[in-house]
């Protein structure tokens, strides 16, 4: 499995790369992964033997993803500019991959992670033309309904992973008697997020918005395969919640409403992929009704339906695609006389939409007779959803009518020339449409070697079945009837009446937007809560939380038991308090904001002396260095960042003092409540046991940092790194200026003899601090701090003397020394990673914790020196 | 039992908020990196006087981080500002070039 996903996903990085080689190459590459993994999920239903974890239903899913993703990506090849193949292929890969992921793994994390990445691919394929605004409103519409179905999935899966107490989706599935209490959340979570997923009512809107996508993706995507994956997560579910009613009702109801929906919808679209997309709307809903019937019976009723549906719909879509190519509209107007314009893209959108209306010797029409057959087995309720499925292939009829008429229509002028689509793009629609005919003619096989094992799967025991074309004159053959004349009766009379009804509707937005109270009232709310104002949205987060706090604070009973006197401080905490104090006053009455910034370095340093009291040696040796390169940063910036005076009015200035105030009685409450309730801690004195023995070090604080948690520390240095880097780029396109302090003899004279001291003391800062306080952070910021200086008086060219290496090289080394200390007992003796390792006879103190300590150090001084730099402009850039 | 530390702890609070209020890049930011050396302190108060060294480790390094998120959110400042000054925070809707 692993391999396959590696495979696409190895597609998806270096795709990009390929298409440098010829058109002709690179076109037949990109579909060779696809050939490769269709063969390999095809392979275990040829040989009747599935590979844990694989089963019946992921390989059917499989076949389906890899068969369509050959004539998705043959036909991408040539429908993509060659800049955009090298947008679209690595997302094509990246999606395939993830499908494979989703279908082929175990775990339940892997499960959801390749779930998520689906709806980030969708995303990013919707937003294909990102320029456009309205594409990317609905891009992102259609990630948040992704994303909020996938809260709901990882939390449903929590659940079940708890009952079950395994990771292992067999397990879970195998999972016995299953609490009342908790089978109902779980139905409704995994209900809604199949309902997202595959768009069902009320969450049906974001699939014809996905539209925007280009059409390759909208066929791949959002008809064949990923709108498919909350009907897999179902049936993957279903055994769980097998006979159970909310579960047969809710699914059965939310699908009969999509199913009537997509299809009136669908019947005044003039778009013709806008059409499809609703008729695809339509059929996930009928694939919920079949999903939702409790009969194994209705199983075989959605193989054929789900192997019908992906045929045709992803063949009608790449016809569309054919035609918004060639014709360069998607307007089902301009379409009269395609038959005779593009002979072969009509063919194939012919077989296609016959299946769709379930002709005879179609697979289109198993599926439906299929459908009704269960819904007859239905009790009770079953008449109501009988006529909304008689309704629902009317409709169907009525709509490909409309299509049919428009296509055969002969042209008054004299018929155009013929502009038929390259074979890459023909072929793959008609494969696609003719594999739903002919398939039907082998049900035999279809039957013995698919139908079967996906079954079996699904209700996890051996079942024998079997699809039949024919099964002599029945009820349903009956209501199939009813529904085709039915179908004849309403072209006949609504049929004509549905221009009208499209011209309604495209010329009273006006009247209908003003008419849309919901509309209204949303716009409203979101102009007063949304309205672009940060310090708004900051009281929204603000005045919440301060509820929130008073809550606790009136309902448990604190105050009463709280001693409100005033403690007595140390002279240390005195003096810090006094610093602190000061500096808090002076950023408050400053007038410069030269003053404020020099008050706010006194904070810091008061800060730092309250460490210092509170015996936390390191900590304050970092704050003051931290807080010297920081008012080093703020100076550099002072100047652009001058502004003028903001206006604030009366109101936001009494609401700003009131939660401020708030927030002040509440930190002092937090600070004596945290004084007197706290929480034993047992790792603490862990590590305090074991620093000196396990760590080999006698500061603790130093230890913990690149012994215990080193992957923590290695985390932190990453991101240090990343802002760095992120700040380089920013600053890429600018110029650099010099601009260095006023000289002045006695800095010059001074500075290289403080920098070579500085060095020597951040060197021995660096090897004490695994025993006392010190390491590679306070020795990194020093270092920092004390070669900006010398940059601030001598300019960025004279560093070089110093050192050697840009920056950026320094961050790149300090990172690499960090992972191979972290790796080196992983790679030598097969330990888990950032295991320390001593040299003990003849080097006491030396060993891989050093090593790790020295590429914190020198990604710390990285990234200061290099903020620094940019910051003051003289970035070589 | 309030002491000094807490009182201090609650003008940093309070304080660094009043600051982020004030719409102004630079008061914001300073409000940001002072509302940090409030928090800073209450962890270091969670550690107790009874020698839990955990949180300090994770103090030393919440410090140097904090320091990276002021450096990039001043970059930030300086980039907006010298494109085109905004004084107003508030009038800073689209997050375009």
């Amino acid at each position: 499995m692993f391999f396959w996903v590696g495979l696409f996903y190895f597609f998806a990085i270096f795709s990009s790369l390929f298409t440098r080689l010829p058109a002709k190459v690179w076109r037949i590459l990109f579909v060779l992964p696809y050939l490769f993994a269709f063969a390999e999920s095809l392979n275990p239903f040829l040989e009747k033997n599935f590979n844990f974890p694989r089963d019946g239903l992921s390989d059917f899913f499989a076949c389906l993803v890899t068969g369509i993703g050959i004539c998705v990506s043959l036909y991408a090849g040539c429908y993509f500019s060659k800049n955009d193949s090298k947008k679209f292929f690595p997302l094509l890969f990246f999606f395939t991959g993830s499908m494979l992921g989703i279908l082929w793994v175990d775990h339940v994390f892997a499960f959801f992670t390749f779930w998520e990445a689906t709806s980030l691919c969708s995303f990013m394929l919707i937003a294909f033309n990102y320029k456009s605004e309205e594409v990317r409103k609905k891009a992102k519409q259609a990630l948040i309904v992704n994303i909020a179905c996938g809260l709901a999935l990882l939390l449903g899966l929590l659940i079940l992973s708890e009952q079950a107490g395994s990771y292992s989706l067999t397990q879970i599935l195998n999972l016995k008697n299953l609490s009342e209490g908790h089978s109902t959340l779980l139905i409704l979570l995994f209900a809604f997020a199949a309902m997202t997923k595959s768009a069902q009512f009320p969450f049906h809107f974001w699939l014809p918005n996905a539209m925007q996508a280009p059409t390759p993706a909208s066929c791949y995507l959002h008809s064949a395969t990923m709108v498919k994956l909350g009907v897999f997560l179902i049936a993957r579910f279903s055994p769980l919640f097998e006979g159970l009613s909310l579960w047969t009702t809710l699914l059965t109801i939310v699908g009969a409403i999509t199913l009537i929906l997509g299809l009136l919808v669908s019947l005044v679209k003039t778009d013709l992929k806008q059409l499809f997309a609703w008729t695809t709307v339509s059929s996930l809903g009928g694939m919920f009704i079949l999903v939702g019937l409790p009969f194994e019976y209705s199983w075989k009723a959605f193989f054929s339906y789900i192997f019908a549906h992906s045929c045709y719909k992803a063949s009608l879509f790449l016809c569309v695609g054919n035609i918004d190519k060639q014709i360069g509209t998607r307007n089902i107007y301009d379409m009269t006389h395609l038959t005779r314009r593009m002979p072969l893209t009509s063919f194939a959108l012919v077989l296609s939409l016959g299946s769709m209306i379930g002709l005879p010797f179609s697979l289109g029409f198993l599926g439906k007779e299929y459908l009704l057959k269960s819904a007859l087995l239905l009790k009770g309720a079953s008449s109501l959803l009988l006529i909304v499925l008689v309704c629902s292939s009317a409709l169907s009829i009525v709509v490909t009518f409309r299509i049919l008429k428009l296509i055969f229509r002969k042209e008054s002028r004299p018929s155009r020339v013929n502009c038929e689509a390259p074979w890459q793009m023909w072929l793959p629609a008609l494969i696609l449409a003719s594999v739903g005919w002919v398939s039907s003619f082998f049900l035999k096989e279809l039957n013995e070697y698919f139908l079967n094992p996906v079954v079996s799967s699904i209700v996890l025991k051996k079942v024998d079945m079997e699809l039949q074309m024919w099964t002599g004159l029945n009820a349903a053959i009956g209501l199939s009837l009813a529904s085709l004349i039915l179908g004849f009766i309403l072209i006949r009379t609504v049929g004509r009446h549905l221009t009208r009804v499209e011209m309604w509707l495209r010329f009273d937005q006006n009247i209908k937007a003003r008419l849309d109270i919901p509309l209204g009232l949303a716009q409203w709310t979101t102009r007063f809560f949304q309205n672009g104002r940060l310090s708004h949205y900051l009281f929204y987060i603000v005045i919440p939380t301060l509820l929130t706090a008073l809550f606790f604070f009136a309902d448990l009973k604190f105050i009463g038991t709280f001693d409100f006197k005033l403690g007595a401080g140390s002279p240390g905490q005195i003096l810090a308090a006094l610093f602190t104090l000061s500096g808090l006053v002076g950023i408050r009455v400053g007038k410069t904001d030269l003053a404020k910034v020099l008050a706010l370095g006194l904070v810091g340093y008061g800060v730092g002396l309250f460490f210092l009291a509170a015996q936390a040696t390191d900590l304050a040796m970092t704050q003051i260095s931290v807080e010297t390169m920081s008012l080093l940063l703020f100076l550099l910036c002072l100047k652009t960042l001058k502004s003028a005076d903001v206006h604030i009015t009366v109101l936001y200035q009494t609401l700003r003092t009131v939660v401020c105030g708030a927030a002040f009685v509440g930190v002092l409450w937090l600070c004596v409540f945290i004084e007197k309730d706290r929480v034993p801690s047992t790792a603490g004195e862990f590590f305090n046991e074991h620093a000196a023995t396990l760590g080999q070090g006698l500061n603790t604080v130093n230890v913990i940092l690149v012994d215990f948690r080193a992957l923590d520390t290695m985390g932190e240095s990453l991101v240090l790194a990343l802002v760095a880097l992120g700040t380089s780029f920013l600053f890429r396109p600018r110029k650099t200026k010099e601009h260095l302090l006023k000289k002045s003899a006695l800095v010059q004279a001074a500075t290289p003899y403080l920098l070579g001291i500085f060095s020597l003391v951040c060197l021995y800062l660096l090897f004490r601090g695994h025993n006392s306080p010190g390491g590679g952070f306070i020795a990194g910021v020093v270092g920092a701090v004390s070669f900006s200086f010398y940059v601030l008086v001598f300019g960025e060219s004279s560093l070089h003397k110093w050192i050697r290496f840009h920056p950026r090289q320094w961050i790149a080394g300090g990172l690499i020394l960090c992972l191979l200390s972290g790796f080196f007992g992983t790679v030598l003796r097969n330990e888990p990673p950032f295991t320390s390792y001593w040299i003990h006879d003849s080097l006491p103190g030396v060993g891989t914790p050093l090593l790790f300590d020295l590429g914190v150090f020198l990604v710390v001084i990285g990234v200061g020196l290099s903020l620094s730099l940019q910051l003051s402009g003289r970035s070589r850039a | 039992m309030i002491d000094l530390a807490a009182i201090v702890t609650a003008f940093l609070f309070s304080l660094g908020l009043w600051l982020i209020f004030s719409r102004r890049w630079i008061m914001v930011i300073m409000g940001i990196s002072i509302l940090g050396q409030g928090i800073n302190m209450i962890i270091l108060r969670s550690a107790g006087p009874q020698g839990n060294l955990l949180p300090q480790a994770l103090l030393l390094t919440a410090i140097v981080i904090g320091l990276a998120i002021q450096a990039f959110l001043l970059v930030l400042a300086y980039l907006i500002n010298e494109k085109r000054s905004c004084a107003d925070l508030d009038q800073l809707t689209e997050a375009d070039s």
